[in-house]
């Protein structure tokens, strides 16, 4: 409960931003908030279920297809384009959930790696369906209760749905669900014994990883107006693996921290270096290497460094 | 009895049961109907198992790096194909200048024997920093950690390379001693395709002689069999394990420079990672850790890959088969795991120890 509360804080925290940076900064903010929400919903599986999986664009990527194709090519409306974007990740999500799940670790890694890059593969090479690599552009944002055609509008949209996902997703790991995913994570045997089906729980935490992935995806795809093959790319899966781990993995606010944050970074690096997915890698290894908790891991350690001064002043 | 098997058997079991009869009901349908239309004449099919055996042999190569790395660290190295990269592509501007000298042309044998140890001294190097830098400190984490900086290590090498060498295409000179084809019972091969995959089985016959014969190739057993015991035993861990990143760095260079012969272009600084995933694919299907797994792994990827597209694709009537050669092999991927996660000779992947 006191995490929702946060949550709702920081959401009215941000609010103020269209009164104080340009417009600029503020789109770049909108990506930075998909990205981070995308990842804090990885952290379901990579974190609460310790399932690292290297696939989970796949679902980001195959439900803004899914609104996309559904626009140009069937004359769909957008509403229910959005529908069948969320229905088809779903779907993926349920048909590749059962089966990855029952793979451990390293060999769960690689099989959502397959996966992910199958459906990369199909998606590059059916051009003439999927426009291939050049992707498809020209998709309009839907009609809301205010105008989210401009930037701050589109801002206060993202803003408000990433809320309600984070509050879902705060409330699921809170949830005897959640609470078993880290009884399933730290010992499977322990758990089955008690009488808890481990795939099932194990397949929970994909789908529901896999639903927030495409929520944001179609976030992501409005906000692009556009979809290419690299929402489905390993590359995107890595990056938001990566930020789950840099993050710190369980903490929920870290990954949700470091995914944003890499969305910035990168585009202050591109700014003045062309090489900056050199020293995006380089930072993950130096962070990796000297802070293997995760940023999530500083808090404990800034707390108590503030009540030892605390502490210490009493005492004076 | 039979109350008790049907109880344990979860609805999953069931669905995996029947898409694997149906999977091979697609694949002998596929095969038959092409076989049936006579599409291919008993040459083509040659140049394609050729070909498949050549290009087989180059993943094999790469696979050794995994399998022997993982063999030993119970690790993936991720950035395995970014080894392969670096030895390939710095390669290209050894064998540009040979072949404006003139040396290529006048001695052939000679020249290639020097790009190859060129190449693989390059990619030993990078392999050797990336065990250093990137693994070393993190030997006692939790396995998901060097993962991480696996993919980080791979990017950054990317982009060195990239600033180094520069975005756009390379390619290697054509040899003019390797165009020709040879007779072999019957069919014309090319003879790049030969000289490739012999001196790649030649490669590996080494490296296979070298663990099994020598004193520091029964070390790195010893140590893949038990790491505590062995260090017991006074066997130097860190020792084995830079050999073994060596070894398969040097392999992942030389397997660069064949890849150059074989297919000259092609050569930039993202060239690494399909290679790298179908070698791990190549690994995987022989059995990751297990050395003859990988070699049979790579030369049967090899050989899905060149005739799958025209053997069982298309004749399932699906247009432009041999655009989905990448998804044949991460097909193939799946229904190893799926299946038989052990791989054909091996270990299963991941449940092994630790």
């Amino acid at each position: 409960m006191k995490r929702v509360l946060i949550v709702i804080a920081v959401g009215f925290l941000l609010a103020v931003l269209p009164f104080i940076v340009s417009g600029y900064w503020l789109g770049l903010i909108t990506q930075a908030v998909i990205l981070g929400g995308f990842a804090m919903g990885l952290d379901l599986l990579v974190g609460f279920a310790r399932m690292p999986s290297i696939g989970h664009s796949t679902f980001f990527g195959l439900s803004g297809y899914g609104v996309a194709l559904a626009v140009t090519r069937f004359d769909v409306a957008i509403w229910p384009a959005v529908g069948i974007g969320l229905l088809l990740s779903l779907i993926a999500a349920l048909l590749f959930g059962p089966l990855a799940v029952r793979m451990r670790g390293l060999a769960f890694l690689t099989i959502t790696l397959a996966f992910g890059q199958l459906t990369w593969g199909l998606t590059t090479r059916w051009s003439s369906f999927t426009n291939g690599e050049n992707g498809i552009p020209g998709i309009s944002r839907p009609s809301f209760l205010w105008d989210i055609e401009t930037v701050v509008g589109y801002f206060y949209f993202t803003l408000l749905i990433a809320i309600a996902i984070s509050i879902f997703i705060i409330i699921f790991a809170e949830s005897p669900v959640g609470i078993s995913l880290l009884g399933v994570r730290n010992s499977d045997t322990r758990m089955s014994a008690l009488g808890y089906n481990i795939h099932s729980r194990r397949t929970i935490a994909f789908v529901v990883a896999a639903a927030v992935g495409a929520m944001y995806g179609i976030l992501n795809v409005f906000y692009n107006k556009f979809i290419g093959p690299g929402s489905l790319s390993w590359q995107l899966s890595a990056q938001m693996l990566l930020s789950v781990v840099v993050g710190g993995p369980v903490s929920l606010w870290g990954p949700f921290l470091a995914g944003s944050g890499i969305v910035i970074l990168k585009t202050m690096l591109i700014g003045t270096t062309q090489r900056w997915p050199m020293v995006l890698g380089l930072l993950y290894v130096v962070s990796v290497v000297f802070l293997p908790g995760g940023i999530a891991s500083l808090l404990p350690k800034v707390r108590a460094r503030f009540e030892k001064m605390f502490r210490g002043r009493v005492t004076e | 009895m039979l109350t008790r098997t049907l109880a344990r058997l979860s609805w999953v079991d069931l669905i995996l049961r029947v898409f694997q009869i149906i999977a091979a009901i697609v694949i002998v349908i596929g095969i038959v109907n092409v076989f049936r239309s006579n599409t291919y004449t008993s040459n083509q099919w040659a140049t394609l198992v050729f070909a498949g055996l050549a290009q087989g042999s180059i993943y094999a190569l790469i696979a050794l790096g995994y399998t022997l790395v993982y063999g030993i660290l119970l690790m993936i190295n991720f950035a395995h194909g970014e080894v392969y990269m670096a030895g390939a592509f710095s390669t290209v501007f050894l064998a540009g200048y040979f072949s404006n000298t003139g040396f290529l042309q006048s001695s052939p044998i000679l020249a290639i024997i020097i790009m190859i140890i060129f190449a693989a001294a390059v990619s030993t190097a990078i392999a050797l920093l990336l065990e250093r830098i990137a693994y070393r400190p993190l030997r006692n984490a939790p396995r998901l950690i060097p993962l991480i900086t696996a993919i980080g290590a791979s990017f950054t090498l990317q982009y060195t390379f990239r600033g180094l060498y520069g975005a756009e295409f390379k390619s290697y000179p054509q040899v003019p001693a390797l165009s020709g084809t040879v007779n072999v019972i019957g069919f014309d091969v090319p003879l790049v395709q030969l000289v490739v995959f012999f001196a790649a089985v030649g490669l590996m016959i080494a490296l296979y002689l070298y663990v099994e014969r020598t004193k520091s190739g029964k070390a790195m057993r010893a140590v893949s069999e038990d790491k505590d015991v062995a260090r017991l035993m006074g066997i130097d861990i860190d020792r084995v394990i830079v050999t073994t990143f060596a070894l398969g760095g040097a392999l992942a260079g030389a397997a660069g420079v064949f890849n150059g012969l074989f297919r000259p272009q092609g050569v930039f600084f993202f060239m690494g990672f399909f290679p790298g995933i179908k070698a791990f694919t190549a690994a995987v299907l022989g059995g990751i850790g297990n050395i003859p797994g990988a070699m049979i792994g790579g030369l049967m990827l090899g050989l899905i890959e060149s005739l799958g597209p025209n053997s069982i694709v298309e004749g399932l009537g699906i247009p432009s088969a041999n655009q989905l050669k990448d998804a044949i092999a991460f097909s193939v991927l799946v229904l190893i795991l799926i299946y038989r996660p052990q791989g054909i000779f091996g270990e299963r992947l991941a449940e092994k120890k630790a």
